[in-house]
C-alpha cells in the first residue's frame, strides 16, 4: 500500500480537511483578532481583519471591570473541585461495577440515566432543594451539581475499562494476602490511569463550561465565566472587544489542557477489537 | 502491523462502546470464588458513596416532579395549592406553543443525525488516511467543542450580525443576497442548528476516529484484495463493524439535542416569535418566567419520561446491533 | 505508544513508579486545595455579607448601577453608610428577585426594580412601607414628583412603599438635519400634502417612516421588536388609539378593535425599518439611530444623550426629539424599595431617600452614562440638560431645551404601564404573542384574541374579585393626579 508522490485522492483528502479547518477554527480566530481590536474596529464595514494596534486593554476591562478574574477563579475552584469529588466517587463506583457488576444491568442503567436527563427538568427543584439548605450562590451547590452530573459519565466509561483489565494481576495479589482495597488502589487504579485522565479531562471541561445551572444558582458571590458573559450583552453599547476578551480567557484553560493531555483524549476515547 | 499495534491498545485502551451497549452481555470470564461473599460486599462499598450522592440529588427532583405536576402549584399566588390530577396534562396537550416546541425539538435531533452524522463520520474518514498528524489535527478540530457552549454562542451572535457581520460581508462580496441571519423566522431555526452542528460534529467525529482506528487492519486488507472499492469498503465494512461506535455517538448526540439550551439562550431567546424554542426552553420560560411551578413539573416529569424510555430503546437497538455485528 | 499495561506485565515493579506519579497528582490536588482554603470556607456556607452601616444594593447589572456609584462617597460622608452593588442580570432579574424573596433571604437591603413588578411584591409581603422612615430624611416628594410618577407609582392603599429613581417614557427621536432639509420638505409636502414635522397622529408617523425608507442606507424608523419589550412599542400606539388595559370588570380590553389596529400598524411598521429588524432590542436600536442608519425611532428617552456623546454617536447635533403622537406610554422604569428582610433597613432608606433628593437625580438624570431619566419637575431645567454629572457638557443648549420639553410634553399625556398584582405575567404574555404576530407566525388578531383568553386565565387563578378592586384602585389613582384613562 505504499505510494511515493501525492496521488488526487490525497489532495483531496487535504483540501477536505483544510476546509473543515477553516470551517471549524475560522470564528475562534474573529474571536481572538476581536479581543485586541480598539472599540472602534469592533463593529465596521468592511470587518477588520487585522487590528491596527493590540488593544490589551480589552483584557484589562474584561478581567477588572467585569469581574473576569474573579470568573477565573471561580471556575476553577468549582470546576477543579467537581473534577476531584467526581473522580473520588466515581473511580472506586466503575470497579466496583466492572469488577463485581454490582447491582447487575439495572444498576448500570439507571446510573447512566443521569447524564440524559435534561438539566431544565431538574432546575427548578435543584433550586428549591439548594435554596431550602440556604447554599444558593455558594460553591457547594455549583460543585455538587457538577459532580452528580460528571459521576455518570466516569463510572461507565471507567466500568467497561475496569472489565476489560485481565483479573490475573488482582488475582494473585489476593491470594498473597493483599486486601481487595489494595488490589484495587495498587493495581487497578495504574493501570486505568490514561482512562482516568481522559475521564478526568473531559469532566473538568464539562464543568469548566457548564452555563444552566451556573445561571440558576448563583448571585453574587461564586460568578464562573459563562455566568458573566451574558450580562456583557447588555446595556447600551455591546462591548464586542470585552467579551471577546472575555471568552478567550475563558477558552484558553481548556484549550491549553486539552492539548496538553491530547494523547489521552484521543487515546481515552479508542478502541479495542470489535467483540 | 496496524493490527498488532491495535491489540496491543486493546489491553490499555477503554472501551466506551462496547461497555454502553453490552452492559449485561459482558459476563465476567472468571468470577472469583473464593472470596464471594466478601467480594460482592466490597463491591457495594466502593459504590456506596456515589449512589449516595446521585440518590440525594436526583431522588428530590423526581419526587417533586411527580408530586407538583398534578398540583396547581403558583409560586406567587398567595392561594394553597391544590391537587388537580390531570389538568397540567391536558393544558399541556392542548397548548399549541407545546407542539411547537416539541417540533423545534424534533428538528434539532434531525440536524444532529442526518447532517452530524455523516459530515462527522466523513471527517473521521479522511483524519484516517492521513500518516501523521491525525491526533494534532484532532485536536484542533475540537476547539469548538471544547470551548463553552456561551462562549462560542457569543462570537456567532457577531458573526451572524446583519450590518457588520463578517458572513454578511463575503457574501456581499460575492454579490449573493445578505440574510438577516437569526432575525428572520424562517432562518433562525436553521442557524442554532448550524451552530450546535458547528460545536459538536468534531465531537462525533472524534468518536468515529477513535473507532476507525481500533478496526483490525487485516479485514480491511482482506477486503482491499478482494478488490472492493474505497466506497464499498466503507459502507460494506467501516459502517457495519462501527455499528456499536456509531450507536454510542448518536445517542448521546441525540440526547444532548434534547436538553439543548445555552445556544438558544444566547443568540435568540427562543425568538423571533417562538420559532426557536424548544421543550427545554419552553420548560425553562414557564418554571422560571412565569413561574407555573405545576406546569413546569409536568413538562419536566414528561421529558424525564420520555428520555428515559429514549435512551433505553437506543441502547437496546445499538445492542442488537453489536450483536448482530460480533456474529459477522 | 505502547500501553501502559503492556509494561507492567513485563515489568511489574513498574507498579511503583505509577505510586510516585500519583503521589505527585494527590499532592498537587492537595495543594489546590489548601490555596483555596480560605476562599472556599466563605463560599462553601455563604453567609450573607453585612456589617453595620453597609447597604446591599440589588439593581439590574450595568449602566444604571453607575449613579450609585457616583455617589458613594457623599453618602458615606452624610451619613456613614457603605454600599455594595450586586448586579443582576437585566434578563432573569424578575425570576431572581422573586426566587430570593420568596425564601426570604436577607442578601439584599434596597432593591432596585420596574415599578409593574410592584403589584406581586406589596402583595407578597416583600417590602417595607417606606412612611415610618420618612422622618430619617425627608424625600421632599410634595408637589415635585410628576404626577404620573407619584402615587399611581409609588403609593399602593395610600402607604408609600418605593422612591422613585428612574422616569421611563417612550419618545421619538428623529433626524433634524434630514427634517430641516428643504429639498426633502419640498418631496415631502407634494407627497403627502403637509409639512414635515414630528408626527401628531400614527398616520402621519408611518407617512414619514415610509417616506425616509431608501434601503440600504437610510430607514424611515426602528423600534424593539425582539421578544423581551417588543410589547412597550405595541401598547404605544395602542394607547394613543385609546385602548384599555382592562375594562372596568376585569375583561381585557388587549384584543379591541384599538388593539387589532395597533398591531397591524407596528408588524407594518417592520416594512419601514432595517431588515434584521426582529433583533433589534435596547442596544441595537440606539445603535441603528446613533450610526445614522435611520431617520427616526421611537426609543426610551435617554438616547437624547447618547446622541450627544461624541464616543457614541455618528449623529451629533443631528438630534431632534418629540413626544410620541398621542400619548405615550412609559414602560418600564425604575423604583428604589426596602427589602422587608433587609438587615439594615435604615440605612437603606436613606440611600434611596438621598439618591432621589432633587438636587442629587438632577446631576445623574442627563447623563450619557447611566440609562436614568427625569421623574420630578424641578429637573426638567434646560440648564440642567445640558451638563452630565461631572459637570462636562452634555446636550448643547437648543437641543437641552428642545429635549426637555418633549419629555414635559410627553408625560402630560403619560399612559401608565400596568403594575396590579400578576403584571409581569400579564405583560410576558402579551409580549410572546406581540412578538409572534410580528414573526408573521400568528395574525394579529389571532395573537391579541390569544392574549385575551390567556389574560382572562390569570386574572381567575389569581383571585377574579381581588384583582378587579387592585385594578379598580389603580385606575383610580390615575383618574385623581389627572392622568385620562
Amino acid at each position: 500500500m505504499k505510494r511515493s508522490g501525492l496521488t488526487l485522492s490525497d489532495l483531496l483528502t487535504y483540501a477536505a480537511l483544510a476546509l473543515a479547518l477553516v470551517v471549524f477554527l475560522s470564528p475562534v480566530l474573529w474571536m481572538l483578532i476581536t479581543a485586541v481590536k480598539p472599540p472602534h474596529e469592533w463593529l465596521t464595514t468592511p470587518p477588520i481583519l487585522i487590528p491596527s494596534e493590540l488593544h490589551w486593554a480589552n483584557f484589562t476591562d474584561a478581567l477588572v471591570t467585569w469581574g473576569g478574574a474573579k470568573g477565573l477563579e471561580d471556575s476553577l475552584i468549582v470546576a477543579s473541585l467537581s473534577t476531584l469529588l467526581s473522580l473520588l466517587l466515581g473511580v472506586p463506583a466503575a470497579y466496583a461495577l466492572g469488577r463485581f457488576n454490582t447491582g447487575g444491568e439495572n444498576l448500570s442503567f439507571t446510573v447512566l440515566s443521569i447524564l440524559f436527563m435534561p438539566p431544565v427538568a431538574v432546575a427548578i427543584p435543584m433550586y428549591l432543594f439548594w435554596s431550602a439548605l440556604r447554599l444558593l450562590d455558594s460553591y457547594t451547590a455549583l460543585i455538587l451539581q457538577y459532580t452528580v452530573f460528571n459521576l455518570p459519565f466516569i463510572a461507565w466509561v471507567l466500568k467497561s475499562f475496569f472489565e476489560d483489565i485481565p483479573r490475573g494481576m488482582e488475582e494473585s495479589a489476593l491470594v498473597n494476602g493483599a486486601t481487595r482495597w489494595r488490589a484495587f488502589w495498587q493495581i487497578a487504579v495504574p493501570l486505568a490511569r490514561p482512562a482516568v485522565l481522559a475521564v478526568a479531562v473531559l469532566a473538568f471541561i464539562f464543568s469548566w463550561n457548564e452555563f444552566f445551572f451556573a445561571l440558576i444558582l448563583t448571585r453574587a458571590n461564586v460568578t464562573t465565566l459563562p455566568f458573566i458573559l451574558p450580562v456583557l450583552m447588555e446595556g447600551h453599547n455591546i462591548l464586542w472587544g470585552d467579551i471577546a476578551a472575555l471568552a478567550t480567557l475563558a477558552a484558553l484553560p481548556v484549550v491549553i489542557l486539552a492539548f496538553a493531555l491530547q494523547r489521552y483524549l484521543v487515546r481515552g476515547l479508542s478502541f479495542g477489537t470489535v467483540r | 502491523m496496524r493490527g498488532r499495534t491495535a491489540r496491543r491498545e486493546i489491553a490499555g485502551a477503554v472501551r466506551l462502546l462496547p461497555a454502553m451497549t453490552s452492559a449485561s452481555v459482558s459476563v465476567p470470564a472468571v468470577q472469583p470464588r473464593r472470596r464471594g461473599d466478601t467480594g460482592r460486599s466490597f463491591g457495594w462499598l466502593m459504590i456506596a458513596p456515589c449512589l449516595a450522592m446521585l440518590a440525594a440529588n436526583s431522588i428530590f427532583p423526581l419526587i417533586y416532579a411527580v408530586t407538583v405536576a398534578f398540583e396547581s402549584y403558583q409560586v406567587l399566588i398567595p392561594v394553597p395549592h391544590r391537587f388537580i390530577g390531570l389538568r397540567n396534562f391536558e393544558r399541556i396537550f392542548s397548548d399549541p406553543l407545546f407542539w411547537s416546541s416539541l417540533g423545534v425539538t424534533a428538528w434539532f435531533i434531525a440536524g444532529v443525525v442526518l447532517l452530524q452524522f455523516p459530515v462527522g463520520f466523513g471527517l473521521a474518514l479522511l483524519l484516517n488516511r492521513l500518516r501523521r498528524y491525525q491526533e494534532m489535527l484532532a485536536t484542533l478540530l475540537l476547539i469548538p467543542t471544547i470551548i463553552s457552549t456561551s462562549v462560542a454562542a457569543f462570537q456567532w451572535v457577531q458573526l451572524f450580525n446583519y450590518q457588520f457581520g463578517p458572513i454578511n460581508y463575503l457574501l456581499g462580496l460575492l454579490h449573493l443576497p445578505q440574510p438577516t441571519w437569526t432575525a428572520d423566522p424562517a432562518l433562525a431555526l436553521p442557524c442554532l442548528i448550524f451552530v450546535d452542528l458547528w460545536q459538536w460534529t468534531p465531537f462525533m467525529t472524534l468518536l468515529m476516529f477513535a473507532g476507525l482506528r481500533s478496526l483490525p487492519s487485516s479485514i480491511i486488507d482482506a477486503a482491499r484484495v478482494d478488490g472492493s472499492t474505497a466506497w464499498q469498503v466503507v459502507w460494506r465494512i467501516y459502517l457495519p463493524l462501527l455499528r456499536p461506535v456509531i450507536g454510542i455517538a448518536l445517542i448521546l448526540r441525540i440526547l444532548m439535542a434534547f436538553k439543548l439550551f445555552d445556544i438558544i439562550y444566547v443568540l435568540t431567546s427562543g425568538g423571533p416569535g417562538t420559532v426557536t424554542e424548544n421543550l427545554a426552553f419552553f420548560t425553562y420560560v414557564q418554571g422560571f418566567r412565569y413561574f407555573n411551578m405545576g406546569y413546569a413539573a409536568a413538562l419536566s416529569l414528561l421529558q424525564l419520561i420520555a428520555v428515559a424510555v429514549l435512551a433505553k430503546l437506543l441502547i437496546r437497538l445499538t445492542r442488537r446491533a453489536s450483536a448482530a455485528t460480533a456474529k459477522e | 505508544m505502547s500501553g501502559k499495561s503492556s509494561d507492567i506485565q513485563r515489568n511489574p515493579g513498574a507498579v511503583s513508579s505509577g505510586l510516585s506519579r500519583r503521589n505527585v497528582l494527590r499532592g498537587g490536588a492537595g495543594l489546590t486545595l489548601g490555596l483555596t482554603g480560605a476562599s472556599l470556607v466563605g463560599g462553601l456556607f455563604p453567609e450573607e455579607a453585612w456589617a453595620a452601616g453597609l447597604v446591599n444594593i440589588e439593581v439590574d447589572a450595568g449602566q444604571n448601577e453607575n449613579p450609585f456609584r457616583w455617589n458613594t462617597d457623599a453618602m458615606k460622608s452624610k451619613f456613614g453608610a457603605d454600599i455594595k452593588m450586586i448586579g443582576l442580570p437585566f434578563v432573569g432579574q424578575y425570576e431572581k428577585l422573586v426566587s430570593e424573596l420568596t425564601a426570604r433571604s436577607a442578601a439584599y437591603d434596597l432593591l432596585v426594580f420596574p415599578p409593574y413588578f410592584l403589584g406581586d411584591f406589596v402583595a407578597l409581603g416583600f417590602l417595607k412601607e417606606l412612611d415610618p422612615y420618612f422622618g430619617l430624611l425627608d424625600p421632599q416628594i410634595g408637589d415635585d414628583y410628576i404626577p404620573v410618577y407619584k402615587d399611581p407609582v409609588i403609593k399602593r392603599d395610600g402607604k408609600t412603599y418605593a422612591l422613585m429613581y428612574d422616569g421611563d417614557m417612550l419618545q421619538v427621536a428623529y433626524r433634524k438635519d434630514l427634517f430641516d432639509d428643504p429639498s426633502e420638505q419640498k418631496n415631502f409636502k407634494a407627497k403627502y400634502g403637509w409639512d414635515l414635522a414630528p408626527a401628531k397622529t400614527w398616520d402621519q408617523f408611518m407617512q414619514i417612516s415610509e417616506f425616509f425608507t431608501r434601503p440600504p442606507n437610510l430607514y424611515g424608523t426602528a423600534f424593539y421588536a425582539a421578544r423581551g419589550f417588543c410589547y412597550a412599542w405595541f401598547v404605544n400606539i395602542f394607547a394613543g388609539m385609546g385602548g384599555r388595559w382592562f375594562s372596568d370588570d376585569m375583561k381585557p380590553g388587549i384584543n379591541s378593535e384599538a388593539g387589532v389596529k395597533a398591531l397591524e400598524m407596528l408588524v407594518k411598521m417592520k416594512d419601514y425599518a432595517v431588515p434584521n429588524i426582529l433583533q433589534v432590542d435596547y442596544p441595537a436600536l440606539n445603535e441603528v439611530f446613533l450610526n445614522g442608519s435611520t431617520a427616526m425611532v421611537i426609543q426610551w428617552n435617554d438616547l437624547a444623550l447618547k446622541v450627544a456623546n461624541p464616543k457614541m454617536s455618528n449623529v451629533v447635533g443631528k438630534g431632534g426629539y418629540a413626544a410620541c403622537p398621542v400619548r405615550t406610554y412609559l414602560p418600564y422604569s425604575r423604583v428604589m424599595a426596602v427589602s422587608a428582610f433587609a438587615k439594615n433597613p435604615e440605612d437603606a432608606y436613606r440611600v434611596a431617600a438621598y439618591m432621589q433628593l432633587p438636587d442629587v437625580t438632577i446631576t445623574y438624570v442627563y447623563d450619557s452614562n447611566c440609562g436614568q431619566d427625569p421623574y420630578r419637575w424641578s429637573s426638567l431645567k434646560p440648564e440642567a440638560a445640558m451638563k452630565d454629572h461631572t459637570g462636562g457638557p452634555s446636550l448643547d443648549a437648543t437641543d437641552a431645551k428642545i429635549y426637555v420639553d418633549a419629555i414635559r410634553e410627553g408625560l402630560k399625556a403619560g399612559y401608565p404601564e400596568l403594575a396590579i398584582p400578576g403584571a409581569p405575567r400579564y405583560l410576558d404574555i402579551l409580549d410572546l404573542y406581540v412578538s409572534q404576530a410580528l414573526a408573521g407566525s400568528l395574525k394579529p388578531k389571532d395573537a391579541l384574541d390569544a392574549t385575551a383568553r390567556e389574560w382572562a386565565s390569570i386574572t381567575e387563578a389569581e383571585d377574579p374579585d381581588r384583582q378587579k378592586a387592585a385594578y379598580a384602585a389603580w385606575v383610580k389613582s390615575f383618574k385623581d393626579v389627572g392622568v385620562s384613562y
